[in-house]
Protein backbone atom coordinates (compact mmCIF):
# COMPACT_ATOMS: atom_id res chain seq x y z
CA UNK A 1 0.00 0.00 0.00
CA UNK A 2 1.43 3.19 -0.89
CA UNK A 3 2.20 5.95 1.91
CA UNK A 4 -0.98 7.60 1.41
CA UNK A 5 -1.34 10.24 4.42
CA UNK A 6 -4.81 9.97 6.52
CA UNK A 7 -6.51 12.63 5.77
CA UNK A 8 -8.02 14.32 9.21
CA UNK A 9 -10.85 17.14 9.19
CA UNK A 10 -14.49 16.96 9.78
CA UNK A 11 -15.79 19.38 7.05
CA UNK A 12 -15.49 18.86 2.83
CA UNK A 13 -13.21 21.80 2.43
CA UNK A 14 -10.55 20.72 5.20
CA UNK A 15 -10.80 16.92 3.35
CA UNK A 16 -10.21 18.82 0.10
CA UNK A 17 -7.07 21.17 1.28
CA UNK A 18 -5.33 18.22 2.57
CA UNK A 19 -5.58 16.50 -0.31
CA UNK A 20 -3.87 19.40 -2.16
CA UNK A 21 -1.49 19.76 0.78
CA UNK A 22 -0.21 16.08 0.36
CA UNK A 23 -0.48 15.45 -2.79
CA UNK A 24 -0.43 17.94 -5.59
CA UNK A 25 3.53 17.73 -6.35
CA UNK A 26 2.94 13.94 -7.00
CA UNK A 27 0.22 14.79 -9.10
CA UNK A 28 1.69 17.07 -11.07
CA UNK A 29 4.74 15.10 -11.44
CA UNK A 30 2.82 12.05 -12.93
CA UNK A 31 0.64 15.01 -15.28
CA UNK A 32 4.04 16.09 -16.25
CA UNK A 33 5.08 12.18 -17.84
CA UNK A 34 1.71 11.60 -18.70
CA UNK A 35 0.85 14.54 -21.49
CA UNK A 36 5.04 15.67 -21.91
CA UNK A 37 3.94 19.28 -22.03
CA UNK A 38 4.07 21.19 -18.38
CA UNK A 39 1.09 23.35 -19.05
CA UNK A 40 -1.19 20.93 -20.33
CA UNK A 41 -0.12 19.17 -17.11
CA UNK A 42 -0.73 22.28 -14.64
CA UNK A 43 -4.25 22.48 -16.40
CA UNK A 44 -4.83 18.74 -16.12
CA UNK A 45 -3.82 18.81 -12.66
CA UNK A 46 -6.55 21.96 -11.64
CA UNK A 47 -9.25 19.89 -13.78
CA UNK A 48 -8.36 16.80 -11.76
CA UNK A 49 -8.87 18.42 -8.86
CA UNK A 50 -11.73 20.38 -9.35
CA UNK A 51 -13.54 16.90 -10.44
CA UNK A 52 -11.75 15.57 -6.94
CA UNK A 53 -13.70 18.26 -4.96
CA UNK A 54 -17.37 18.05 -6.62
CA UNK A 55 -17.16 14.03 -6.49
CA UNK A 56 -15.11 14.04 -2.44
CA UNK A 57 -18.14 12.81 -0.68
CA UNK A 58 -17.29 9.64 -2.99
CA UNK A 59 -14.06 8.91 -1.68
CA UNK A 60 -14.74 6.80 1.19
CA UNK A 61 -11.45 5.57 1.57
CA UNK A 62 -8.88 8.38 2.53
CA UNK A 63 -5.98 5.95 2.17
CA UNK A 64 -7.47 5.33 -0.88
CA UNK A 65 -6.98 9.35 -1.99
CA UNK A 66 -3.74 9.37 -4.02
CA UNK A 67 -4.82 6.56 -5.54
CA UNK A 68 -8.45 8.00 -6.59
CA UNK A 69 -6.32 11.47 -7.77
CA UNK A 70 -4.42 9.46 -10.15
CA UNK A 71 -7.34 7.73 -12.05
CA UNK A 72 -9.04 10.56 -12.18
CA UNK A 73 -6.04 12.20 -13.46
CA UNK A 74 -5.54 9.44 -16.19
CA UNK A 75 -9.58 9.58 -17.45
CA UNK A 76 -8.79 13.58 -17.76
CA UNK A 77 -5.89 12.82 -20.07
CA UNK A 78 -7.74 10.04 -22.14
CA UNK A 79 -10.29 12.87 -22.36
CA UNK A 80 -8.31 15.38 -23.94
CA UNK A 81 -6.12 13.39 -25.75
CA UNK A 82 -9.80 11.54 -27.03
CA UNK A 83 -10.38 15.30 -28.93
CA UNK A 84 -6.48 17.01 -29.38
CA UNK A 85 -3.52 15.76 -30.22
CA UNK A 86 -1.59 18.90 -29.05
CA UNK A 87 2.21 19.92 -29.75
CA UNK A 88 4.39 18.14 -27.36
CA UNK A 89 7.65 19.58 -25.78
CA UNK A 90 10.42 17.31 -24.93
CA UNK A 91 9.87 17.76 -20.59
CA UNK A 92 13.87 16.42 -20.90
CA UNK A 93 15.26 19.60 -22.01
CA UNK A 94 12.90 22.11 -19.26
CA UNK A 95 13.94 19.96 -16.52
CA UNK A 96 17.53 19.30 -17.02
CA UNK A 97 18.15 23.12 -17.39
CA UNK A 98 17.48 23.30 -13.91
CA UNK A 99 20.70 21.19 -12.83
CA UNK A 100 23.76 22.61 -14.46
CA UNK A 101 25.22 21.75 -10.56
CA UNK A 102 25.99 18.16 -11.50
CA UNK A 103 28.96 16.66 -12.68
CA UNK A 104 29.36 16.59 -16.33
CA UNK A 105 29.39 12.94 -16.64
CA UNK A 106 25.96 12.96 -13.82
CA UNK A 107 24.65 15.01 -15.94
CA UNK A 108 25.34 12.85 -19.44
CA UNK A 109 24.02 9.70 -17.09
CA UNK A 110 20.88 11.71 -16.21
CA UNK A 111 20.52 12.65 -19.74
CA UNK A 112 20.81 9.10 -20.94
CA UNK A 113 18.30 8.11 -18.76
CA UNK A 114 15.94 10.31 -19.14
CA UNK A 115 15.76 9.72 -22.85
CA UNK A 116 15.60 5.68 -22.25
CA UNK A 117 12.80 6.39 -19.77
CA UNK A 118 10.72 8.86 -22.68
CA UNK A 119 11.37 5.60 -25.33
CA UNK A 120 9.73 3.34 -22.95
CA UNK A 121 6.43 2.00 -24.69
CA UNK A 122 3.99 3.61 -22.29
CA UNK A 123 2.61 -0.10 -21.32
CA UNK A 124 6.13 -0.19 -19.46
CA UNK A 125 6.28 3.41 -18.51
CA UNK A 126 2.95 3.60 -16.77
CA UNK A 127 3.80 0.90 -13.89
CA UNK A 128 6.55 2.48 -13.82
CA UNK A 129 5.93 6.10 -13.49
CA UNK A 130 3.00 5.29 -10.70
CA UNK A 131 5.51 3.10 -8.65
CA UNK A 132 7.77 5.78 -8.99
CA UNK A 133 5.70 8.63 -8.27
CA UNK A 134 2.66 7.32 -6.56
CA UNK A 135 4.72 5.05 -4.38
CA UNK A 136 1.57 2.48 -5.29
CA UNK A 137 2.18 -1.84 -4.56
CA UNK A 138 1.69 -3.93 -7.57
CA UNK A 139 -1.79 -4.86 -6.73
CA UNK A 140 -2.91 -0.59 -6.53
CA UNK A 141 -0.98 -0.08 -10.12
CA UNK A 142 -3.24 -3.15 -11.24
CA UNK A 143 -6.30 -1.64 -10.05
CA UNK A 144 -5.57 1.59 -12.02
CA UNK A 145 -4.43 -0.04 -14.48
CA UNK A 146 -6.91 -2.45 -14.53
CA UNK A 147 -4.66 -4.94 -15.07
CA UNK A 148 -3.67 -8.28 -13.57
CA UNK A 149 -1.03 -8.30 -10.47
CA UNK A 150 1.11 -10.69 -12.31
CA UNK A 151 1.14 -8.62 -15.93
CA UNK A 152 1.88 -5.22 -13.66
CA UNK A 153 5.19 -7.19 -11.75
CA UNK A 154 6.09 -8.36 -15.16
CA UNK A 155 5.79 -4.82 -16.96
CA UNK A 156 7.54 -3.36 -14.10
CA UNK A 157 10.82 -6.05 -14.63
CA UNK A 158 10.61 -5.34 -18.22
CA UNK A 159 10.57 -1.60 -17.96
CA UNK A 160 13.59 -1.49 -15.52
CA UNK A 161 15.43 -4.41 -17.99
CA UNK A 162 14.95 -1.90 -20.85
CA UNK A 163 16.21 0.85 -19.20
CA UNK A 164 19.67 -1.25 -17.57
CA UNK A 165 20.14 -2.16 -20.65
CA UNK A 166 20.05 1.08 -22.69
CA UNK A 167 21.50 3.18 -19.81
CA UNK A 168 23.93 0.71 -18.66
CA UNK A 169 24.61 -0.98 -21.74
CA UNK A 170 23.99 -3.99 -20.09
CA UNK A 171 22.46 -7.14 -21.66
CA UNK A 172 18.65 -7.32 -21.92
CA UNK A 173 17.84 -9.21 -18.40
CA UNK A 174 14.59 -9.98 -20.06
CA UNK A 175 16.42 -12.70 -22.27
CA UNK A 176 17.40 -14.40 -19.37
CA UNK B 1 16.36 -19.25 -5.57
CA UNK B 2 17.89 -18.97 -8.80
CA UNK B 3 19.15 -16.35 -10.36
CA UNK B 4 16.14 -15.74 -13.21
CA UNK B 5 13.54 -15.64 -10.10
CA UNK B 6 16.10 -12.96 -8.15
CA UNK B 7 16.53 -10.90 -10.78
CA UNK B 8 12.56 -10.91 -11.99
CA UNK B 9 11.43 -9.97 -8.08
CA UNK B 10 14.62 -7.21 -7.98
CA UNK B 11 13.49 -5.57 -10.95
CA UNK B 12 9.86 -5.92 -10.32
CA UNK B 13 10.42 -3.80 -7.29
CA UNK B 14 14.26 -2.88 -5.62
CA UNK B 15 12.67 -0.50 -3.67
CA UNK B 16 10.92 -3.09 -1.24
CA UNK B 17 12.61 -6.65 -1.48
CA UNK B 18 11.24 -9.08 1.00
CA UNK B 19 13.24 -11.31 3.32
CA UNK B 20 13.92 -13.88 0.95
CA UNK B 21 15.44 -11.72 -1.71
CA UNK B 22 17.85 -9.81 1.52
CA UNK B 23 18.26 -13.46 2.26
CA UNK B 24 19.34 -14.14 -1.08
CA UNK B 25 21.39 -11.33 -1.50
CA UNK B 26 23.74 -11.98 1.82
CA UNK B 27 24.22 -15.18 0.89
CA UNK B 28 25.51 -14.35 -2.96
CA UNK B 29 27.66 -10.96 -3.65
CA UNK B 30 26.90 -11.29 -7.48
CA UNK B 31 23.03 -11.26 -6.23
CA UNK B 32 23.38 -8.42 -3.31
CA UNK B 33 25.38 -6.72 -6.32
CA UNK B 34 22.66 -6.69 -8.84
CA UNK B 35 20.32 -5.21 -5.95
CA UNK B 36 22.44 -2.34 -5.14
CA UNK B 37 22.33 -1.66 -8.94
CA UNK B 38 18.80 -2.26 -9.43
CA UNK B 39 18.51 0.50 -6.24
CA UNK B 40 20.69 2.95 -7.66
CA UNK B 41 18.88 3.18 -10.87
CA UNK B 42 15.69 3.28 -8.61
CA UNK B 43 17.36 6.53 -7.36
CA UNK B 44 18.29 8.32 -10.85
CA UNK B 45 15.03 7.33 -11.96
CA UNK B 46 13.55 9.12 -8.45
CA UNK B 47 15.72 11.88 -9.66
CA UNK B 48 14.46 12.30 -12.90
CA UNK B 49 11.03 12.30 -12.11
CA UNK B 50 11.07 14.73 -9.50
CA UNK B 51 12.86 17.45 -11.79
CA UNK B 52 10.08 19.29 -12.85
CA UNK B 53 9.59 22.12 -11.34
CA UNK B 54 6.39 22.61 -9.68
CA UNK B 55 4.52 25.87 -10.74
CA UNK B 56 4.66 28.29 -7.64
CA UNK B 57 0.82 29.16 -7.78
CA UNK B 58 -0.03 25.74 -8.50
CA UNK B 59 -0.82 25.54 -4.87
CA UNK B 60 -2.58 28.32 -4.73
CA UNK B 61 -4.89 27.51 -8.01
CA UNK B 62 -5.86 24.05 -5.92
CA UNK B 63 -6.67 25.84 -2.76
CA UNK B 64 -8.90 28.16 -4.28
CA UNK B 65 -10.69 25.65 -6.50
CA UNK B 66 -13.50 25.03 -3.62
CA UNK B 67 -14.93 28.91 -3.97
CA UNK B 68 -14.56 29.32 -7.54
CA UNK B 69 -16.71 25.85 -8.04
CA UNK B 70 -18.90 26.69 -5.67
CA UNK B 71 -19.84 30.00 -7.06
CA UNK B 72 -19.87 28.84 -10.58
CA UNK B 73 -22.27 26.25 -9.57
CA UNK B 74 -24.60 29.05 -8.65
CA UNK B 75 -24.16 30.32 -11.94
CA UNK B 76 -24.96 27.34 -13.59
CA UNK B 77 -28.01 26.75 -11.60
CA UNK B 78 -29.23 30.16 -11.98
CA UNK B 79 -29.36 30.14 -16.04
CA UNK B 80 -32.76 30.33 -17.41
CA UNK B 81 -34.43 27.57 -18.56
CA UNK B 82 -35.57 28.70 -21.72
CA UNK B 83 -32.51 29.73 -23.29
CA UNK B 84 -32.03 27.35 -25.88
CA UNK B 85 -35.38 27.83 -27.53
CA UNK B 86 -34.78 31.47 -27.72
CA UNK B 87 -31.62 31.20 -29.70
CA UNK B 88 -33.25 28.34 -31.64
CA UNK B 89 -34.99 31.14 -32.88
CA UNK B 90 -32.67 33.32 -33.40
CA UNK B 91 -30.38 30.82 -35.13
CA UNK B 92 -33.18 30.33 -37.75
CA UNK B 93 -33.20 34.60 -38.48
CA UNK B 94 -29.27 34.04 -38.73
CA UNK B 95 -29.58 31.61 -41.32
CA UNK B 96 -31.12 34.01 -43.48
CA UNK B 97 -28.23 36.09 -43.77
CA UNK B 98 -27.01 35.42 -46.80
CA UNK B 99 -24.35 38.20 -47.85
CA UNK B 100 -23.22 40.39 -45.02
CA UNK B 101 -20.97 43.40 -44.86
CA UNK B 102 -18.58 44.36 -41.73
CA UNK B 103 -19.27 48.07 -41.36
CA UNK B 104 -18.14 48.98 -37.84
CA UNK B 105 -20.10 51.43 -36.05
CA UNK B 106 -17.63 52.60 -33.73
CA UNK B 107 -18.73 55.10 -30.27
CA UNK B 108 -15.59 56.53 -29.59
CA UNK B 109 -14.86 59.80 -29.37
CA UNK B 110 -11.23 58.93 -30.09
CA UNK B 111 -11.30 56.83 -32.91
CA UNK B 112 -8.95 53.84 -33.35
CA UNK B 113 -6.04 53.80 -35.95
CA UNK B 114 -6.49 52.39 -39.13
CA UNK B 115 -4.34 49.60 -38.40
CA UNK B 116 -6.13 48.39 -35.32
CA UNK B 117 -9.83 48.94 -37.62
CA UNK B 118 -8.73 46.48 -39.66
CA UNK B 119 -8.00 43.73 -37.20
CA UNK B 120 -11.40 44.57 -35.69
CA UNK B 121 -12.79 43.85 -39.30
CA UNK B 122 -11.00 40.79 -39.68
CA UNK B 123 -12.01 39.47 -36.47
CA UNK B 124 -15.71 40.25 -37.60
CA UNK B 125 -15.05 38.50 -40.68
CA UNK B 126 -13.97 35.60 -39.00
CA UNK B 127 -16.78 34.71 -37.14
CA UNK B 128 -19.38 34.27 -40.31
CA UNK B 129 -16.11 32.05 -41.49
CA UNK B 130 -17.21 29.80 -38.00
CA UNK B 131 -21.15 30.19 -38.89
CA UNK B 132 -21.44 26.54 -38.75
CA UNK B 133 -20.33 26.31 -35.39
CA UNK B 134 -22.43 29.02 -34.22
CA UNK B 135 -25.70 27.33 -36.10
CA UNK B 136 -24.33 24.37 -34.35
CA UNK B 137 -24.47 25.43 -30.86
CA UNK B 138 -28.12 27.88 -31.49
CA UNK B 139 -29.66 24.65 -32.50
CA UNK B 140 -28.22 22.62 -29.74
CA UNK B 141 -26.10 20.49 -31.65
CA UNK B 142 -22.78 21.71 -30.63
CA UNK B 143 -23.54 20.51 -27.06
CA UNK B 144 -19.95 18.97 -25.68
CA UNK B 145 -17.51 21.13 -23.52
CA UNK B 146 -13.74 21.75 -23.56
CA UNK B 147 -11.84 20.97 -20.82
CA UNK B 148 -9.55 23.58 -19.43
CA UNK B 149 -6.94 21.77 -20.26
CA UNK B 150 -8.22 21.45 -23.96
CA UNK B 151 -9.35 25.16 -23.70
CA UNK B 152 -5.45 25.56 -22.75
CA UNK B 153 -3.89 24.04 -25.29
CA UNK B 154 -5.45 25.97 -27.39
CA UNK B 155 -4.47 29.23 -26.17
CA UNK B 156 -1.41 28.75 -25.47
CA UNK B 157 -0.67 28.53 -29.37
CA UNK B 158 -1.69 32.66 -29.03
CA UNK B 159 0.52 32.30 -25.47
CA UNK B 160 -2.30 32.88 -23.60
CA UNK B 161 -3.83 31.02 -21.20
CA UNK B 162 -7.39 30.79 -19.27
CA UNK B 163 -6.18 31.02 -15.79
CA UNK B 164 -10.20 30.75 -13.94
CA UNK B 165 -10.35 27.17 -13.79
CA UNK B 166 -13.92 27.47 -12.89
CA UNK B 167 -14.96 29.66 -16.09
CA UNK B 168 -15.56 26.18 -17.98
CA UNK B 169 -18.20 25.74 -15.54
CA UNK B 170 -19.71 28.54 -15.66
CA UNK B 171 -19.61 29.62 -19.39
CA UNK B 172 -19.12 26.16 -21.10
CA UNK B 173 -16.65 26.41 -24.00
CA UNK B 174 -18.42 24.28 -27.47
CA UNK B 175 -15.75 25.29 -29.48
CA UNK B 176 -12.07 25.95 -29.74
CA UNK B 177 -9.61 26.34 -32.01
CA UNK B 178 -5.88 28.19 -32.81
CA UNK B 179 -7.63 30.43 -35.65
CA UNK B 180 -6.14 32.33 -38.39
CA UNK B 181 -7.87 35.58 -37.79
CA UNK B 182 -4.76 38.10 -37.96
CA UNK B 183 -2.32 36.91 -40.90
CA UNK B 184 0.81 36.13 -39.22
CA UNK B 185 -0.12 36.65 -35.80
CA UNK B 186 -1.31 33.72 -33.59
CA UNK B 187 -4.53 33.57 -32.18
CA UNK B 188 -7.25 31.65 -30.28
CA UNK B 189 -10.91 31.12 -30.87
CA UNK B 190 -13.21 30.08 -28.54
CA UNK B 191 -17.33 30.50 -28.67
CA UNK B 192 -18.73 30.41 -24.92
CA UNK B 193 -22.29 29.38 -24.19
CA UNK B 194 -22.97 32.32 -22.19
CA UNK B 195 -26.76 33.41 -20.72
CA UNK B 196 -27.31 35.27 -23.80
CA UNK B 197 -26.21 32.90 -26.73
CA UNK B 198 -22.78 32.27 -28.04
CA UNK B 199 -19.88 34.58 -27.14
CA UNK B 200 -17.19 34.25 -29.14
CA UNK B 201 -13.96 34.99 -27.31
CA UNK B 202 -10.60 35.93 -29.43
CA UNK B 203 -7.08 36.22 -28.71
CA UNK B 204 -4.39 37.77 -30.99
CA UNK B 205 -0.86 37.74 -30.08
CA UNK B 206 0.01 40.84 -31.80
CA UNK B 207 0.61 44.54 -30.91
CA UNK B 208 -2.17 45.82 -28.01
CA UNK B 209 -4.76 48.24 -29.90
CA UNK B 210 -4.18 51.67 -28.88
CA UNK B 211 -7.25 51.95 -26.79
CA UNK B 212 -10.43 49.93 -26.34
CA UNK B 213 -13.33 50.44 -29.12
CA UNK B 214 -16.34 48.64 -29.59
CA UNK B 215 -17.51 47.28 -33.56
CA UNK B 216 -20.56 46.15 -34.92
CA UNK B 217 -22.60 44.90 -38.09
CA UNK B 218 -25.72 43.79 -38.87
CA UNK B 219 -25.62 40.90 -37.33
CA UNK B 220 -22.55 41.01 -34.31
CA UNK B 221 -21.72 43.81 -31.82
CA UNK B 222 -17.97 43.44 -30.70
CA UNK B 223 -15.68 44.62 -28.11
CA UNK B 224 -11.28 45.01 -29.07
CA UNK B 225 -9.69 45.27 -25.72
CA UNK B 226 -5.86 45.61 -25.35
CA UNK B 227 -4.16 43.63 -22.54
CA UNK B 228 -1.00 43.00 -21.66
CA UNK B 229 0.83 41.06 -24.60
CA UNK B 230 -2.11 41.49 -27.17
CA UNK B 231 -5.77 41.64 -27.81
CA UNK B 232 -8.79 40.10 -26.29
CA UNK B 233 -11.56 40.57 -28.72
CA UNK B 234 -15.05 39.65 -27.40
CA UNK B 235 -18.36 39.41 -29.99
CA UNK B 236 -22.17 38.49 -29.35
CA UNK B 237 -25.32 38.85 -31.29
CA UNK B 238 -26.55 40.41 -28.32
CA UNK B 239 -24.66 44.07 -27.84
CA UNK B 240 -25.38 43.66 -23.67
CA UNK B 241 -23.76 40.39 -23.47
CA UNK B 242 -20.23 42.72 -23.81
CA UNK B 243 -20.51 44.80 -20.97
CA UNK B 244 -21.99 41.95 -18.82
CA UNK B 245 -18.45 39.69 -19.52
CA UNK B 246 -16.35 41.60 -20.28
CA UNK B 247 -15.06 41.63 -16.68
CA UNK B 248 -14.93 37.96 -15.81
CA UNK B 249 -13.25 37.55 -19.26
CA UNK B 250 -10.81 40.18 -18.73
CA UNK B 251 -9.72 38.57 -15.61
CA UNK B 252 -10.08 35.25 -17.02
CA UNK B 253 -7.31 35.82 -19.41
CA UNK B 254 -3.69 35.50 -18.92
CA UNK B 255 -0.52 35.69 -21.09
CA UNK B 256 2.33 32.77 -21.18
CA UNK B 257 4.65 34.63 -23.57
Amino acid sequence: MSDTPVIHGSTKKQRYESLVENLYQDVYRYAVWLCKNPPLAEDLVQETFLRAWRSLDSLQNDKAAKAWLFTILRRENARLYERYRPDLVDIEDQSLADSDDQEPDQKMEREMLHAAMNRLEPEYREPLLLQVIGGFSGKEIAEILDLNNNTVMTRLFRARSKLKQEFALEPDDDET
Amino acid sequence: MNEIEFRKRVLADPGSPDAEILDAARQNPLFQGFLDQAQQLDQNIDAIVSEPPIPADLHAKLMAIPATAESADDNVVALPVHRKSRWQALAVAACLIVAVGTTMILNQDNLPSAADLAMGNQALGHLYHENPQLAAMNTGELEASFTLAEINSVMMQAGSELTNASLPSELPVRYANPCLIVPGFQSAHLILQSDAGPLSVMVINNSPVEQEYRLSDDRFSGLVIPMEKGNLILISEQPEALDTYRGTLTASVGWTI
